[in-house]
């Protein structure tokens, strides 16, 4: 069962990209927005509106500096073409779907289909240990850029939006290394000394 | 920026400041101003809302005025923002949380707000104050462990915080020195 519901999980993924990403519907801007739409309404009945603007707050300044790089090669004629706003549009669009579809995705399959998957122990400890960090750290980093939005020591820099961002990264890397250190542990122990109840 | 020479008042208008996804209201009924050189103790039960109050209500609003570092309840946490803060800007990263702390408040050239969340129950007393608290012009503290008179400081208040039925937080200021 739980093979069957991550094949389809792995399937709709692999049909969304296909069609959507590298099919015919990329460019099609209205399918998009509706499929952008689609993929809210979803978030926020699975990870409510908190969760939702969360994410794509994460996002936002990936989206935004799309549409600021589109606007600027317009602008600049940049290679004779006079498409880049509904290029950066369509990209805009793509990649918060995208982003959502691999976060709702992965978000649906559970600690327990990882256990009934036929993989070997070390398999399944390693896909437990992911799935494990990533639900650890993803709150993180909202906590880390609201620590980096405070911090004083770079206004006034060059870069210090970037500078921020840089180590928001950092920061987060370090806790994925200590937390996938730790659940690993934590696993270890757990497989070595659980005792089966009768 | 020299934020000190615009702001010359710690304050939060009276009123009521929603917390919507906390569940919880913060109601204020004067005013909040402290002079330059004040202390202010947030104080209440536990689940009261005091970093709630801080994190959602208190430092937005001083942002818009002044420049502030905040030490977080979640130490464990931040303490890898400011390693990589120190390094970004060049400078030693020490291996031990006070030390490293010291050299992140010397690196920000900040002396306005400093806002410490239970910050003490990571540091000693001495570790403290290395942190030099009276170089700054306001110190918020939120702690459990007893309270001294920072004699530094010309003014001192607590800001007690009462959770009532529901979701109404009401916040009582109470000048402690000077009397």
């Amino acid at each position: 069962m739980a093979t069957l519901k991550l094949l389809g999980i792995f399937g709709l993924l692999g049909a969304y990209f296909r069609f959507f990403v590298f099919g015919a519907g990329y460019g099609q801007v209205d399918l998009q927005a509706g499929l952008l739409l689609a993929f809210l309404a979803v978030s926020v009945w699975r990870n409510g509106p908190r969760g939702t603007v969360q994410a794509m707050w994460f996002i936002l300044p990936f989206v935004l500096s799309l549409l600021l790089f589109g606007a600027i090669f317009q602008w600049a004629g940049l290679m004779g073409r006079t498409d880049w706003i509904h290029d950066s549009l369509i990209k805009a669009l793509v990649f918060p779907n995208s982003f959502l579809a691999v976060k709702l995705g992965l978000e649906a399959i559970t600690f327990r289909d990882i256990v009934h998957l036929p993989l070997g122990t070390g398999g399944k400890r390693n896909a437990i240990v992911l799935k494990a960090v990533m639900e650890k750290c993803t709150p993180l980093l909202h906590r880390y850029r609201f620590f980096m939005d405070l911090t004083p020591h770079f206004d006034g820099r060059r870069w210090h939006r970037f500078q921020r961002l840089c180590a928001v990264i950092v920061a987060a890397y370090i806790s994925i290394y200590g937390q996938a250190e730790k659940t690993q542990a934590l696993y270890d122990h757990r497989t070595r000394y659980l005792r089966k109840e009768k | 920026m020299d934020h000190n020479q615009y702001a010359t008042m710690f304050e939060l208008s009276a009123g009521t400041y929603p917390v919507d996804h906390a569940g919880l209201s913060f109601v204020l009924e004067n005013p909040l101003q402290l002079p330059p050189r004040s202390c202010l103790y947030l104080s209440g039960d536990n689940g009261a809302g005091k970093s709630t109050f801080l994190e959602h209500v208190l430092i937005p609003s001083l942002r818009k005025k002044h420049s502030l570092l905040y030490l977080a309840q979640d130490m464990e946490l931040q303490r890898n923002t400011i390693r990589t803060t120190l390094a970004l800007l060049g400078h030693d990263v020490p291996d031990s949380l006070a030390d490293m702390t010291v050299a992140w408040v010397r690196a920000s050239g900040c002396r306005d707000i400093i806002i410490l969340d239970e910050f003490d129950k990571y540091v000693s007393t001495e570790q403290l104050e290395a942190l030099n608290l009276p170089g700054f012009d306001w110190v918020v503290q939120v702690s459990h462990l007893p309270r001294r008179r920072c004699a530094e400081f010309s003014h001192g208040f607590e800001l007690f915080f009462d959770r009532q039925e529901g979701t109404d937080v009401n916040l009582r200021l109470t000048q402690l020195w000077p009397r």
